[in-house]
């Protein structure tokens, strides 16, 4: 029995030993490697949001996929150099390289990434204030939105559209759209475009003055953002959440513990404009707490920060 | 089946392939009979078989690395083997016997004068014999015709086409009148004549004799019957001990002469070390030096120019006194100062010395550490080549998938409007 033991162990050894491997597979050529290796870098800065250095990949991506001829690669590469771009204030460079991305997609037939290059180019018009380049822009897309077959492409126009009529007081158009974008994001299983979507109705309630649906619909997108564990979209619904409890003028204890957390992670991530306004806030709230010394204090107190 | 059951035809058939067979038997076992005779002639001239041999001995002082049956060489070939390797008894002047054969036709170029060389053949031991061309002397056996002559039988044998030869050294006391394997002549015999000298041995090179019959006796000078009785010609050895046994020689030198050696190397590090502080301290002299000079040169500047007369250096004698005072307490604070860079130089001192134990460790450990790097380096390879290996393994690869090029993605995210 012993000896039937080994035997059917040295059998089994010297079958997994035996048995033929798969050779390795032939090495890429060095220049795809280094594009994709460029790629690869860029898209792991741009998570980090190492922006800077993910302009720079991005731009190496770009010159990498341009050698090869890999046009999509090339237009991918160009479309996220500009969202660096936008997002280091460069935003003629981002313009530039969209519509450069735009026309290569255009060219290559590739209509879901031309209507990213579209997307990306509303949402900086939409920063740059440019309104009459805006609207032209959603003259020439709206009428076109039906093609989009994809369901989260098709949430990010309609987002980018509600904000656009919000932006023009026509809040009804506004919160319908938001809605559709919402059961898009949602039909998509797109966690943080239905959390963007949240945070929008939610300001939207905010500028129809209805604190209640507003607050509501804070914390929700508060916890959709924590789910996402995206510190500026929990950031911002930290700072509606206070402003909206301070219009309502409800739980002011509440708001301002909101607001001086949103104010400290503004500070952190480096948002100097938003920081302001959320200290202004923060300061109304205390007042309206009675809590003058404080609110006279409460500048020093981040500026010493 | 019986054969008588096969019809006619069948049993023809069988019988010429019956033939056929027998045949192809016969001419097999033919094949395989003069396979086997040709290798045995093979193998009978490759040992010597068919050759005659001739025996020799010789005395070496022991027997390390040699053994019976090992070849013995001569000019590079291989031209006998060793038959008996024995010790000598006690009390006895040789210490090792060593018998050997020498085949045909190399015996014939062993001499009286030949000797056997016995030396190191490799480095774990072993030996090897070797004997040497005879160049001065008489052939060990007497390969042609010998036979024993009076001076004038010897007579009739000079002139026409001499083939002979004395067979041996004949002496008029000590005087030596002819050698063996000289020719004979006319004035030879006329000195054996002289000396009444009747019978000698002489050589007749026109007959050969196969197998030898007379072996050269180096005592008497002449050759006498071989028989088989004989232990064969004594040939003198020239004996190296094994190489190992030199190279231990060589060691336990060495060994010796380490001690001084490295006496030699301490001194020598010494020297270099007092050399070095003496160049050091020569450095701070000229350092030093340097301000002494120059203050030197501004003195002798300011006595050569237009105002160096030293009367002006002068001083009135109603503020000498100031002056002394003044001078006294400049000199207080030099010293105090002098004092000071003094403590102050010694701490520089002492931390310059940290300074330099410092660096010297940290070139000591980084010293260290390029071997723990590069075998860290070596380590890391080897894993990723092992795990790439069991990523290709058939059992495992189902557990790592091979990685598809990844198609990198557009960047685009939702926008949160500003709040107001």
């Amino acid at each position: 029995m012993r000896f039937a033991v080994g035997g059917l162990q040295c059998l089994s050894l010297a079958f997994l030993l035996g048995c033929a491997s798969a050779k390795p597979p032939p090495p890429a050529p060095p220049a795809i490697t280094a594009a994709n290796r460029a790629a690869g870098q860029a898209a792991e800065l741009s998570q980090r949001q190492n922006w800077p250095a993910a302009a720079r990949e991005w731009k190496l991506a770009v010159d990498r996929f341009a050698l090869l001829n890999d046009r999509a690669g090339e237009a991918t590469a160009l479309h996220n150099l500009a969202q660096a771009q936008l997002e280091l204030g460069t935003l003629d460079q981002a313009r530039r390289h969209l519509e450069q991305a735009a026309s290569l997609n255009e060219r290559t037939g590739r209509q879901e990434d031309w209507w990213g290059n579209q997307i990306a180019l509303l949402q900086l018009e939409a920063r740059s204030g440019q309104t009459n380049a805006l609207q032209t822009r959603f003259e020439k897309l709206t009428p076109m939105a039906g093609e989009i077959k994809n369901r989260s492409l098709q949430g990010l126009f309609l987002n980018e559209r509600a904000l656009w009529q919000q932006s023009r007081s026509d809040l009804a158009s506004a919160a319908q759209t938001l809605q559709q974008a919402q059961e898009h994001f949602q039909a998509a299983n797109d966690r943080s475009g239905v959390a963007a979507v949240l945070a929008n109705r939610a300001q939207l309630y905010e500028a129809q003055q209805n604190y209640a649906m507003a607050i509501e619909t804070w914390r929700t997108a508060l916890t959709r953002f924590e789910s996402l564990a995206d510190p500026r979209g929990i950031t911002r619904a930290l700072a509606g959440l206070g402003r909206s409890l301070l219009a309502a003028e409800k739980d002011l204890p509440a708001a301002e513990d909101m607001l001086r957390r949103a104010t400290r992670n503004y500070r952190t991530l480096n948002s100097v404009k938003e920081a302001q306004a959320t200290l202004e806030l923060l300061k109304k709230c205390l007042v309206a707490q009675g809590k003058d010394k404080e609110a006279e204090q409460v500048h020093s107190d981040f500026g010493a920060e | 089946m019986a054969l008588q059951d096969l019809t006619p035809q069948l049993r023809t058939r069988l019988s010429r392939l019956e033939r056929l067979v027998g045949w192809f038997v016969a001419a097999a076992t033919v094949l395989l009979l003069i396979g086997l005779v040709y290798y045995v002639h093979n193998l009978a001239e490759r040992r010597g078989w068919f050759l005659t041999r001739l025996y020799y001995f010789t005395f070496v002082r022991n027997a390390t690395g040699l053994k019976v049956g090992d070849r013995v060489k001569m000019m590079g070939f291989d031209v006998g083997d060793i038959t008996e390797i024995t010790p000598q008894p006690p009390g006895d002047l040789f210490d090792v016997y060593v018998r050997f054969r020498i085949y045909e036709p190399h015996y014939g170029y062993l001499w009286s004068d030949s000797e056997a060389k016995v030396g190191a053949a490799d480095f774990l031991g072993n030996r090897f014999v070797e004997v040497m061309k005879g160049t001065n002397g008489t052939p060990t056996y007497a390969l042609h015709e010998l036979r024993e002559v009076t001076l004038g039988e010897a007579w009739k044998l000079v002139g026409g086409t001499n083939y002979f030869v004395f067979g041996q050294d004949v002496y008029d006391g000590s005087n030596l009148l002819v050698s063996a394997s000289q020719y004979l002549s006319q004035p030879a015999l006329s000195n054996l004549a002289a000396a009444s000298i009747t019978s000698f041995q002489v050589i007749n090179k026109n007959v050969a004799i196969k197998p030898p019959k007379w072996i050269w006796d180096e005592k008497a000078g002449k050759y006498r019957p071989y028989t088989e009785k004989d232990k064969g010609y004594w040939i003198y050895a020239d004996e190296s001990p094994a190489l190992t046994e030199r190279l231990e020689k060589v060691v336990t030198t060495v060994e010796r002469s380490l001690p001084d050696f490295l006496a030699l190397t301490n001194s020598l590090a010494r020297v270099l070390t007092n050399a070095s502080a003496i160049v050091m301290h020569a450095d701070d002299l000229l350092l030093s030096a340097k301000p002494v000079v120059t203050n030197f040169a501004q003195i002798t500047a300011n006595l050569s120019g237009p105002k160096g007369s030293l009367g002006e250096w002068l001083l009135p004698t109603n503020i000498n006194l100031q002056l002394q005072n003044t001078l006294g307490s400049a000199n207080t604070t030099l010293l105090t100062a002098n004092s000071s860079i003094q403590a102050l130089s010694s701490n520089l001192l002492v931390s310059l010395e940290n300074v330099a134990s410092l660096t010297s460790n940290l070139s000591a450990q980084v010293q260290a550490n390029g071997l723990v790097l590069t075998e860290l380096s070596d380590l890391i390879v080897h894993t990723d080549e092992m795990v790439q290996g069991l990523k290709r393994h058939w059992l495992l690869k189902g557990s790592f998938r091979a990685e598809t090029n990844q198609t990198i993605e557009s960047i685009l995210k939702p926008r949160v409007g500003e709040g107001k």
